[in-house]
Parts: C-alpha cells; structure tokens; sequence
C-alpha cells in the first residue's frame, strides 16, 4: 500500500459491480431421452458463447439445475468462464416440477447472499424454466406460488419455455415474465436449441443494459398468457 | 491498416459509396449498422440511428481533417491506432447520416485471418492468466500486457493534447494484437472537443462524472485508467483491481502504480494527472507530482474469492441426471525389469557388451594357442 492517508468522506468508493444471478432449469425426465444429444450440444454452445463473452458471463452468473424424480445442481452459481467443462445431462426418471422449484427457492438463498458477499450489486434472480412434459408429482403449484411469493424478497423471474406433452395451461401457471410455447410441427431437437438461444439473447441484451431484458419472442415459439404476473 | 488511401471526397453520398455489403455489427449501438463498402475493399460505411444535423457535421468534418494538420507521427497514430474516419456520408448540406471509417486489420482478430474470426477486444485482456490457459490461448505476459497499455495511453494522449474527448474507453471498443502489442481504438468517430455526451456502459462509470452531466477530459482520465489498470492487473472487479494494482510492484515501476492510483482515487476529478503525464510514466519515464498528492478516496476492501463448484454424481439411478468425465488415470509407475529386453537398463546392457567381448578375446587366444601348436 502507499504511504498516504486516504480520505474516507462517507461517499468513498462504494460503486459495486452489477449481477444477474440466472437459474438454468432443465427437464432430465425420461420423455427427453431422444433429445439427449441435442441437449447437451447446446448446453455445450451455451458454456461455450458465455464464456467467451467475459462481459456477459461476469454480468449474468449462472447455475445449472436438472429435475427428474428428483432435482440436482449440475452447476453452482459461478461465471460460466470459470467452468472448464460441461458435464453430460443423462435423462431418466419422472417430471417432479416440485423438486426442482423448491430445489431453486433453496439455492437463491445460499447464491443471493455469497455473490453480495463478493462484492457484487446484485439484481433479481432470473431462472428460465424449460420442460417437455406435464408435471407427474403433485404439489408443484404450492411450490411455485412459495417460489414467486411476493413476501419473499429474494422471488425471481421465470420464463418457461415449454414444448412437447406439455400442455400451455401448465406453462402459464409455471411463469411471471413470459412463457413460450413451441409452435405445432416444430422439430424438438429445434426447440430445445432455440430455446436457449432466446435464453442467451436475453442475457446478452442485460449485460448490455445491466439490468434484465425479458425476451419478447423466441424462435419457433409462441407467447402464451402468464397467470402471475410480477 | 487499409493499405490503401481514401480516394473519394471528405463528404459523400450513399450514391457516391456504390452499394454496401450486409452490416457487421448488431446494430445495438449509437448505429444502426456498419457495412464493408464493396467497391472500396476495407472501408466501412457506418451509418448513425439519429441522422446528425449540423453540429454533428461540424465535429465530423474537425476529426477528418485532424490528420492533415499534425505531424506525420501522430497522423501515423491516428491512422494506424484506431478506425479514424476520412469522409462524412450525408445527402445535404450540413447533415451527418454517418461516416466512412478504415476497418481493423486482420491481425486484431483471434486465430490471425478470416473475417469470420471475431475481433480480440481488450475484454480479454483484463481477465488472469488462468482464463487464457483454459481455452489453450497464450498466455500474455506481464510485458504483453504493458505494451498493450502503454500504446491505448498513446492513443489517449494524443487525444488530449488535441482537446479531443472519446468518452467510450471501455471493455469492448479497443482490440489488440497478441504479436505485435499494437491496439485498434473503435467507434472513435464519436470523439469530440472539450465535453461530449457521457456515454453509459456498464461498470465504467466514472464516480466524479454524475449523469446527466457530460463527459469530458477528466472523465476520459479516469476511464483511461480503469482500463489500464484491469488489463494491467487482469482483474475485472473494480474492488479487486485496485487491491491488486495497490499492492503491486507497478509491474517494475512504482510511478505506474502511484500515477494509476492518483487518477482512479482522487477526490477531485482536476486533479487527476494528464494522460501525457501517464503516457511518460507507463513508458519508463519518472512520476513527477507537481505539488502535493492528491487526496485519495479510501480503496474498497476486496471482495471474498468465489470458487465455483459443480454438483457432483452419477446417473446410475432415476433422478441422478448427471454424468461428470471420469478424470484421466494417472498412468502407471514404471516397474522394474526382471527378463532382458528392459528398455533403458544400461547396467544390464554394458554387462553383455563385456561379456560378449570377452568371449570374442578367449576365442582369439584360442585360435592363436591352437595356431603355435
């Protein structure tokens, strides 16, 4: 350190760096076994433009979460850059939307707190929903109204993406921001591939704007109405 | 650098540019495109959202001539250093539908050739080591990263000492070279004399400049700074960047490091030093202060590390998705040889050659005893 006195005047230094902390939520469920390879070819080109991109991955931080019967963490919250490699996503097993939306209430509550911790201003947590099929557990809609709650200050924004089995009412009730559904005939190895475009758009005009920028449209999907609305 | 000279007029219509190819750029900025002129190889029309009325005109038509009114090396900087433009594109009198710049060389994208290679932009260069050897690209070293910042500084001083403030320092509008050091400012038909509009960009904020007010020379100290020191320390986290540059060596030079933390933390933007004081500086040259130091703003604490971790687990059971690449076994000691043939036992080989000349010896005593009988 020099050998000066800084000046501390109450208005020192305090700007911090702006995040976005982003949830990734993937449907692994046995339905999406033929779009496994898909799958991971785009979580690959994913990882790959983020961390790329130093100043969209330093801006939206993400975390990978994968539900089936159950829900896991595939990748802590962390700029994508910092991770060398994807894992592979193997499908098997039921579509538990419960798991996975209490899975991300728990982890916003560990993620919120360690990135102000590091120094960072940090924005509303964003999680992108993607599934292919109707929930097969009960107890998802409690657990989504506890995820959003407004009382909850930590509750994100969810965009859902949705193709396949799943049905649009479904989806309306599973977002706050927007909620895509993939136009009839659309191939699902496409859907899922334009769905995380939109995705990596969306993160792409944030990092720019430093706050978040719900996608208006996605490739080969349409909008469908939301029941909550933030 | 184009290679070749602007033939056509300092003010020209699209008409006069012939046709223009698909935009390079996404249109997310102050243009709406900016597009490779087919008829003149390596220039770019840029056309602007806000069609520009006189003042704009005014301003443009000041950079064009610049380089024809300085010395033949700093004309040579201009030209060279950054994509200074050559002609306003307007319909009208006294109206700036855009400009015509020279594109980036070759040389300034990643993998040397190929316009589909993108740009290598400083962003990188304010990222660590560590960043560079994940993805097998070399490795800048300290001297890399001080050459690279000593010639954006050049670029900055002779901005200044023509009154001219760029106000867009930041992340995304300079590339380098990885073998020559040598840098490309962008978007530098933007500059302007004495204030210009403060332009947002994320995290380069200067704390002393509060919007809505303008940005101006003070303002491009600062950022100036900002990017030296995080290209300089390979640190992105303000907090971060200035605990490393404080608690450096100044890379060999002290000054560097007092000069760099006189501009970031000064609590009185006049008093931040000049960018010829800090182009003396980051060349080798000495840090003068004239009259007392000034008073600086507290350093951030650093933040806390983060390390990032990944969920572990198989996908050996129904709800276990996931599958990490078993690491790579290490490979096995070498053992030692119990039978002959052992590749590198030189031991074992010199005793056979002395045995075998041995036994050639004994033959030729015999041959010669059976001989003299």
């Amino acid at each position: 350190m020099d050998d000066g006195h800084p000046v501390d005047h109450g208005t020192a230094y305090t700007m911090k760096q702006k995040c976005l902390p982003t949830y990734l939520v993937i449907d692994a469920s046995y339905s999406m076994t033929p779009y496994q390879v898909t799958l991971n070819q785009t979580l690959e080109q994913l990882h790959r433009t983020l961390s790329e991109s130093p100043r969209v991955s330093e801006f939206a931080y993400m975390s990978i979460i994968a539900f089936s019967t159950a829900a896991q963490v595939v990748i802590e919250m962390t700029d994508m850059e910092a991770i060398p490699a994807m894992p592979e996503v193997v499908c098997n097993g039921r579509t538990d939307y419960r798991a996975a939306f209490d899975l991300v209430r728990n982890r916003i509550d560990v993620d919120v707190p360690a990135l102000t911790a590091q120094g960072k201003a940090v924005l509303r947590p964003a999680m992108f929903f993607l599934t292919d099929g109707q929930p097969t557990e009960p107890g998802w809609e409690e657990a989504f109204r506890n995820l959003i709650a407004p009382a909850w200050k930590r509750h994100p924004h969810v965009i859902t993406y949705g193709f396949g089995s799943v049905q649009s009412e479904v989806l309306s009730k599973v977002a706050t921001k927007a909620a895509f559904y993939a136009e009839p005939g659309t191939n699902h190895d496409a859907a899922l591939t334009q769905a995380i475009n939109s995705l990596l758009n969306s993160l792409v005009a944030s990092s720019r704007a430093e706050e978040m920028q719900i996608p208006t449209v996605a490739e080969g999907y349409r909008t469908i109405p939301v029941e909550y609305m933030d | 650098m184009t290679g070749r000279a602007w033939h056509l007029p300092a003010v020209v219509t699209l008409d006069d540019l012939g046709p223009l190819e698909k935009t390079i750029s996404d249109g997310a900025g102050q243009s709406t495109g900016i597009h490779p002129v087919t008829e003149h190889p390596g220039w770019l029309a840029k056309l602007y959202r806000t069609r520009g009325g006189p003042e704009d005109a005014n301003r443009l038509d000041g950079l064009i001539a610049l380089p024809g009114t300085v010395t033949s090396e700093v004309a040579r900087t201009l030209r060279t250093s950054t994509s200074w433009p050559v002609a306003r594109i307007a319909e009208q009198e006294s109206q700036a539908l855009g400009c015509v710049l020279p594109a980036a060389p070759d040389k300034y994208r990643w993998d040397g050739a190929g316009a589909s290679a993108r740009f290598r932009e400083v962003d990188w260069l304010a990222k660590p080591d560590d960043a560079f050897a994940r993805r097998n690209y070399r490795v800048p070293s300290r001297s890399d990263r001080l050459r690279v910042c000593r010639n954006l500084v050049v670029v900055a001083e002779v901005l200044e000492r023509h009154k001219l403030v760029y106000s867009d320092w930041s992340y995304s509008n300079a590339f380098w070279c990885d073998t020559d050091a040598s840098v490309f400012v962008i978007d530098i038909d933007g500059c302007g004399p004495g204030a210009v509009p403060n332009i947002f960009q994320p995290n380069w904020d200067d704390p002393l400049t509060q919007r809505p007010n303008k940005a101006d020379a003070y303002t491009d100290r600062y950022r100036v700074a900002l990017l030296v020191t995080r290209c300089l320390t390979g640190q992105r986290d303000l907090a971060s960047a200035l605990n490393v540059l404080a608690e450096s060596d100044g890379l060999g030079n002290r000054g560097l490091r007092e000069i760099l933390l006189d501009i970031l933390l000064s609590e009185q933007r006049e008093r931040r030093p000049s960018m010829a004081a800090l182009a003396t500086v980051i060349a080798g040259g000495l840090y003068v202060r004239l009259g007392p130091r000034p008073a600086r703003s507290a350093i951030p604490a650093r933040p806390a590390p983060s390390f990032p971790k990944t969920g572990a687990g198989s996908a050996t059971r129904a709800g276990q998705n996931v599958k990490w690449p078993e690491p790579a076994a290490e490979p096995a000691p070498p053992t030692p040889s119990t039978s002959g043939g052992g590749q590198g036992d030189p031991g074992r080989k010199a005793a056979a050659v002395i045995i075998c000349l041995l036994a050639l010896l004994i033959g030729v005593l015999m041959v010669a005893l059976i001989a003299s009988h």
